[in-house]
């Protein structure tokens, strides 16, 4: 074997070792909670007031509610444990489909291309209903049932 | 070049290994740091990445080393143990410069983005390191020490043991160093700020080993207690592909020189710095910082108009 493939084969084994301890004694906790969102939110629009936070039903997404209701529009979404965060704000969404308790969001974004939110019903209807009456928001993205 | 000189990095490979253990194992029993499966993987693949791009870019890099040491150097330097020293210090200068462009101008920050792109701050952060640095310019910054007339085989081994020493400030287990080792050297502590996204941590301490190029040219900002740093980037990358954390940048510059009208537009999204739009719809740090500052003086002014009881 080549001294060179020898030494990436060594440096894998121990990319997944260490992969392997860290996956074992670490916790990993995927649910979102309002504070992180809240956190993740206002650090990057701190000028925005927040009207409501709406969970999904696996915790791994969120919705952030403006008060002003077209200033921006925030998601985020847990992606390994619920210290690494996504957010996304408004005009990085390309369009939303609306399912039965569920949206489908298109993302504008080569890293994070789109996501899927289950939501209860009450969660579902608040933020229907926020989405179809913020104008601004329909105005820049497609809105449109699955 | 009359003796062999090894590479830093090849032999710091097991301290590294055993530091990051050493590390896991305390953020384990204290919760002082922090590892996230995902993550910490997708930062040892992209480090293994690295050491094969940079072995395959090697080439052409050495050869436009030695074409100008060979052509046009002004003096002969020899192999003294003090020209490794003037090597040592000439090097970090020039690293401190191309770690400057690599948050300022948009082409560089293609290839840097990688190493900011992780939401925790431990050691294998250290380790995600870029696979496209041999696209950007930043051996350019080098070349003045090659055309000083130094072999860039003791530039080499400077740069390694460089690379080597900003290894173990990728972390939270130490909180800070003794005062005049902060004033000197770049540390945990200075480089937390530098990998912060919190607004009053943006593009500072770009030292590698000194840190007093941060504090000669005006980059220097101390890490205060009251304002805990936060990691990743302004706006967090949501991906673990190995793959689409080295290139999204890339993509984002060649989509938006498509997109933009006009020749000057389209070379101002390679060499402007990151967030630059031409109608301002995105936010740059400067934009950020301004903006954070204006709230902050707002709150501060609302307060001043409480009366106290």
């Amino acid at each position: 074997m080549p001294p060179e493939l020898a030494q990436l084969l060594q440096s894998l084994i121990g990319v997944f070792f260490v992969f392997g301890l860290v996956y074992w004694l670490f916790p990993k906790d995927k649910r979102l909670s309002p504070e992180l969102t809240e956190t993740d939110f206002q650090r990057l629009y701190p000028e925005t007031i927040i009207q409501d936070i709406i969970i999904s039903d696996d915790f791994r997404t969120a919705v952030v509610l403006p008060k002003g209701g077209n200033d921006c529009f925030g998601v985020t979404k847990v992606l390994g444990d619920r210290t690494v965060t996504k957010l996304l704000s408004a005009n990085e969404i390309a369009k939303i489909q609306i399912g039965p308790n569920m949206f489908h969001l298109g993302v504008n974004d080569f890293t994070f291309p789109s996501f899927t939110m289950k939501l209860s019903s009450d969660n579902y209807n608040a933020l229907n209903t926020y989405i179809k009456t913020c104008e601004e928001i329909a105005s820049k993205v497609k809105i449109h049932a699955l | 070049m009359p003796f062999d000189l090894p590479n830093p990095t090849e032999i710091a490979v097991p301290l590294f290994i055993i530091l990051i253990l050493i590390e896991l194992l305390y953020g384990w029993r204290t919760g002082k740091t922090r590892f996230e499966a995902k993550d910490t993987l997708t930062s040892l693949i992209m480090g293994t990445g690295s050491t094969v791009a940079g072995a395959l870019s090697a080439t052409f890099v050495i050869t436009l080393s030695y074409w100008v040491w060979n052509n046009f150097s002004l003096f002969d330097w020899g192999y003294a143990w003090w020209v490794f020293i003037v090597a040592f210090i000439l090097d970090d200068l020039a690293y401190y410069w191309i770690h400057r462009m690599g948050h300022r101008m948009r082409w560089m920050w293609a290839a840097h983005v990688i190493h900011h792109s992780s939401q925790h701050y431990n050691l294998s952060t250290a380790l995600r390191q870029t696979w496209t640095g041999s696209l950007t310019p930043g051996i350019l910054f080098k070349l003045p020490i090659f055309l000083i007339g130094i072999d860039p085989t003791i530039v080499f081994f400077c740069a390694g043991i460089n690379l080597v020493y900003q290894f173990w400030i990728h972390t939270e287990a130490i909180d800070k160093c003794p005062r005049w080792f902060e004033y000197l050297f770049n540390t945990p502590s200075h480089h937390r700020v530098h990998h912060a996204n919190n607004p009053q941590y943006l593009d500072a301490n770009y030292a590698g080993v000194f840190m007093i190029w941060d504090r000669m040219f005006g980059s220097f900002i101390p890490e205060e207690k009251s304002e805990p740093c936060r990691y990743g980037l302004v706006s967090d990358l949501g991906t673990f592909n190995p793959l689409r954390v080295a290139l999204h940048e890339w993509v984002g510059i060649i989509k938006d020189m498509i997109g933009a009208t006009g020749l000057k537009n389209k070379i101002l999204f390679l060499i402007a710095p990151p967030g630059w739009t031409p109608d301002g719809s995105r936010l740059t740090s400067d934009m950020i910082k301004e903006r954070a500052k204006l709230l902050k003086d707002k709150k501060a002014h609302q307060n001043d108009k409480i009366p106290a009881e």
